[in-house]
């Protein structure tokens, strides 16, 4: 999806610095069943910024206390005391909603896809959420989602916390606004223009600011190829293998 | 997660669970059973799930030992759906002596909840069993492709399954 760039890091890394300066000091953040990048960004920011963050990783088990399954984490969050999360789209919308349920109709389907795994609960019941998605392209970054697994600007009589603040992507990372609602286009990664961005987004940004996503710093590499690797090649290895050889 | 809640009503009898969120999404169309109400106690809505109680749950333990006690992981809900089930069975790596389980890493599902335990080392298999066998990435492959049409995913079944009388 890169434009050619003579960067010493790959697209995947850069991702994870951007999500490793998600994570503040002292909160509890937590990573969900197939997001092998986001855990690598909050591993790296127990390494680096933040040491006293409190993380919870899906299938590492340094990085989970519970005995009672998902069932047991998930009470945790809905009760407000998981600070930040990460989740995923086939598609994400300008309204901030993802779908991981199907592509068409939902009795007709083109493809039928996995599920929510706790999406519509999480995104209400966790303060922050940040967006993620490994691919950069219209049609996962549509004007509306073909099923609303997660709602971005859910029903006014909903009880939430907070929301979606933050998508990272291959391209670029974007702000949501909430109030308004929709995306602003907060950094575009190095090597990327901004007309390539938006001819790989449906919908249009509420403001693009003209800003390059920092790359992660040599420190930040080392970290990610050499300790944040061992620890997430016990949950993600053909990841792990893939990317890093 | 409204799964989740659907066993968790079952495990504790109750009639129905509220779930958070989940209101402002398209499960509320395609779920005819979720349910939504004005919170008595609050100024919210909130949805409600059905209690799940499974006549029959089938599990794969890791270790189970003479008693009926099993050990399972504790990534997974097991011991949850084994308390919401009115009858459990679990297929089991080993069996080991009793008292033997404590002192293994997982969570333990007292018998109590169990009404069988069927011997069945590499019963997880092709997907990973914790402390027996890693996720087996060839065979996963195998399965994916032969799932794209019928008649090679039969080939695949019936070749799986002898395999795995052998």
């Amino acid at each position: 999806m890169r434009e050619a760039c003579e960067c010493p890091y790959k697209g995947e890394e850069l991702m994870m610095a951007v999500i490793a300066r998600q994570v503040w000091e002292g909160e509890r953040v937590a990573v969900g069943t197939l997001s092998p990048i986001p855990a690598a960004g909050v591993l790296l920011a127990l390494m680096s910024r933040a040491p006293g963050a409190e993380a919870f990783i899906w299938f590492l088990p340094d990085y989970w206390p519970f005995t009672e399954g998902v069932k047991e984490f998930f009470d945790m969050c809905q009760r407000g005391d998981v600070d930040l999360f990460f989740l995923g789209g086939a598609q994400i919308d300008a309204g901030a909603s993802t779908n991981l349920h199907c592509i068409g109709p939902w009795d007709s389907p083109k493809v039928r896809l996995p599920g929510g795994a706790g999406t519509g609960t999480l995104y209400c019941t966790v303060p922050r959420i940040v967006l993620f998605s490994e691919v950069h392209s219209k049609r996962t970054f549509v004007e509306k989602v073909d099923f609303i697994t997660g709602g971005g600007c859910p029903d006014p009589h909903v009880y939430r916390r907070g929301g979606p603040t933050l998508c990272v992507t291959p391209l670029a990372v974007m702000s949501f606004d909430a109030k308004t609602p929709g995306w602003e286009l907060s950094s575009r990664h190095p090597g990327v223009s901004l007309p390539k961005i938006r001819e790989n987004t449906a919908f249009s940004f509420l403001r693009e600011r003209d800003a390059e996503t920092s790359p992660p710093t040599g420190e930040e590499l080392e970290l990610l190829r050499g300790p944040v690797k061992e620890k997430l090649s016990r949950a993600y290895p053909f990841f792990v293998k893939k990317l890093w050889g | 997660m409204s799964l989740l809640a659907g066993l968790q009503a079952g495990v504790m009898g109750l009639p129905f669970m509220p779930v958070r969120g989940i209101l402002g999404t398209d499960y509320i169309k395609v779920r005819p059973d979720f349910k939504v109400i004005e919170n008595p106690y609050g100024e919210d809505r909130v949805v409600l799930v059905p209690p799940l109680r499974p006549a029959v749950s089938l599990l794969h333990s890791l270790a189970a030992d003479t008693e009926g006690n099993v050990l399972v992981d504790a990534f997974d809900n097991d011991s949850l759906l084994a308390r919401a089930s009115h009858r459990v069975f679990a297929s089991t790596e080993k069996i080991l002596p009793q008292n033997k389980l404590k002192a293994l890493p997982g969570v333990l599902i007292p018998a109590t909840y169990i009404q069988g335990v069927i011997p069945l080392a590499g019963g997880g298999k092709p997907t990973r069993c914790q402390g027996s066998y890693p996720f087996e990435e060839k065979e996963i492959l195998a399965y994916l492709e032969a799932a794209r049409q019928e008649e090679a995913f039969q080939e695949y079944l019936q070749n799986y399954l002898r395999e795995g009388e052998g």
